[in-house]
């Protein structure tokens, strides 16, 4: 749907500190259908993207493409296709919930009666409806990021692009955030999200795209990357206090038990140092890693 | 190609956004001030209290849409950038072109909101005490309207390049040279000097040239202005602030939105 090619982009900001490189050949694309992790610590040049492949700013070379199949052959009609929600939205103060809402589903030229509909189903949806006759000012931050996710949903778009959409809700609301995510993504939508929170992607996507220092450290499926990086270790589990086997020390230990956490490699002869040390047993398991762990084993060699 | 309906629908909720601001209470505020303080000065005035009051009037008005046009106009964009709410409208198929327009038209609207209701007011008060209805009491409220929207339209463009105090501070510098600088090319000093009076020359071309639309001396004092000079000053208005429009939009569709 959304091919970036090669993307730089380098800020000019500051003339006595020169230029700044954000984004250093960005290359990845947003397939139909998929649900995209796009992670990043702050500062990584997430944002920058987003607002790069809606053209807030212009990348100071390569490309962004839209499939035209898709979404449409000019910038209108891309966008006609898209539905965004910044990180922290801010609306206009004295506007009313409903009325934000109207201007958005006018500006995305959608029929009156059909926003109306979607603004009513997804305003019921998101718990938002009860505030939608109440000036906007007196929302607070997480019926402002509501008020946001049902304005990026009005107009039926094909992809979803947010940034940090689960910043400044209550575990209540990140929940039900991660269900609608869930939910549009088996009507069909594509879901392309910005998060620095490992977790939160891990149990959404099925993709996921690793921005580190403004570069692409890893593009692909999530248990690919886990497959790949975590090297899969195996927990031994003992009876007894056991301090160290074969040089290795122990893991964790209680009075009853103790585990070791060993190499691939290494796991033939470490069963056969418990054997013949006539140990018992207990349990032998793969250790998989979390994706937090790998993402952070990947930023750590980077 | 720029969207008229678009423009239209952000002109429309930024006019209601504005008029929700409260914005218009104070202009009812300061037109009631306006006919106290109007009535209570024409006492003080000997044979020609409603000259008197249309003079506090005009002034008064004149003051309250310049203070609108600049201190609304100033954050007009600048705060939607800054609170991202542009990303959100600019995510929708809108040209930045077209938001622009429609930002300012839905500002000028408030503007002309502004001015009616201080000019029905203040020519309410010269009626009762027995004031003539004269044309050039539309055009100068008309060109009061004019003003401001100049103004707006120059506060917005330079709030592209600075902070919205700067724009405001350079603005207002624009409105008062605006009404004395081409004054200037009387003096003996300027004449004698070729040099001095063809910058004065470039930048009442470039700058705005507000003494064309400040009629107020001939509403009081002379009564007539031909319908030439009044067409004249009436388009360059139109073409002035067309023009600031144009090259605001142009430097803001070519902007990075960080």
């Amino acid at each position: 749907m959304i091919e970036c090619r090669r993307i730089n982009k380098v800020f000019k900001s500051d003339i006595l500190e020169g230029p700044t490189e954000v984004l250093k050949d960005v290359s990845f694309t947003i397939k139909k259908g998929e649900t995209i992790g796009f992670l990043g610590a702050n500062g990584a040049g997430k944002t920058t993207l987003i607002k790069t492949i809606l053209g807030f700013i212009k990348a100071t070379s390569g490309d962004i493409l839209f499939d035209s199949h898709e979404m449409g052959n000019t910038r209108e009609e891309n966008l006609q296709n898209v539905g965004y929600l910044p990180e922290r939205p801010y609306f206009y103060p004295h506007l009313k919930g409903r009325e934000f809402l109207t201007l958005m589903g006018k500006l995305s030229r959608v029929e009156k009666v059909k926003f109306e509909q979607a603004i009513s189903k997804w305003s019921q949806r998101l718990g938002i409806d009860f505030a939608l006759d109440k000036q906007i000012n007196s929302y607070s931050k997480g019926m402002l990021q509501r008020l946001g996710f049902v304005s990026t949903l009005i107009h039926d778009p094909k992809i979803l692009i947010m940034d940090e959409p689960l910043s400044g809700l209550d575990p209540v609301g990140r929940r039900e955030f991660k269900d609608v995510l869930s939910e549009v993504y088996r009507a069909g939508k594509t879901v392309f999200f910005s998060s620095h929170i490992v977790g939160d992607v891990e149990e959404i996507c099925n993709q996921v795209v690793v921005l580190e220092k403004g570069s692409v450290v890893y593009d692909g499926l999530i248990s690919d990357l886990i497959k790949t990086h975590s090297g899969s270790k195996v927990r031994f589990t003992v009876r007894g206090k056991v301090e160290s086997l074969m040089g290795t020390s122990s893991n964790s230990f209680g009075n009853q038990s103790t585990s070791f956490l060993i190499e691939q490699d290494k796991k033939d002869n470490f069963l056969k140092e418990i054997i013949n040390k006539d140990i018992d047993l207990i349990n032998m398991s793969i250790e998989n890693q979390t994706l937090e762990e790998v993402v952070y084993k990947i930023r750590k060699n980077d | 190609m720029i969207e008229l309906k678009t423009i239209w629908t952000i002109s429309k909720y930024t006019f209601i956004e504005l008029m929700k601001s409260r914005v218009i209470y104070n202009t009812l505020f300061l037109g009631f001030g306006l006919i106290c303080i109007s009535y209570i000065a024409a006492e003080f005035a000997y044979g020609v209290p409603q000259k008197v009051a249309l003079d506090f009037g005009m002034g008064a008005l004149s003051l309250s849409a310049c203070g609108i046009a600049l201190f609304l106009g100033g954050p007009l964009i600048k705060n939607e950038v800054e609170s991202r709410t542009i990303q959100m409208i600019l995510s929708r198929p809108v040209k930045r072109e077209s938001f622009i327009f429609g930002r300012v038209l839905g500002m000028s609207l408030l503007l002309a909101l502004n001015v009616s209701v201080l000019g029905l007011m203040t020519t309410s008060v010269y009626f009762f005490m027995g004031g003539e209805f004269q044309s050039l009491l539309i055009w100068t409220i008309l060109f009061s309207l004019l003003e401001s929207i100049i103004l707006l339209n120059v506060v917005v463009l330079f709030s592209m390049f600075t902070t919205t105090t700067l724009s405001v501070i350079y603005t207002i510098i624009i409105l008062i040279l605006g009404h004395n600088i081409i004054n200037s090319l009387e003096l003996e000093m300027v004449k004698a000097n070729s040099f001095l009076e063809g910058i004065i020359k470039t930048y009442s071309f470039i700058f705005p040239d507000l003494t064309k639309l400040n009629i107020k001396d001939f509403l009081l004092y002379d009564n007539s202005l031909s319908v030439s000079y009044l067409l004249k000053s009436t388009s360059y208005g139109l073409l002035y602030s067309g023009v600031i429009l144009v090259i605001t939009a142009w430097v803001f569709g070519r902007k990075d939105l960080e």
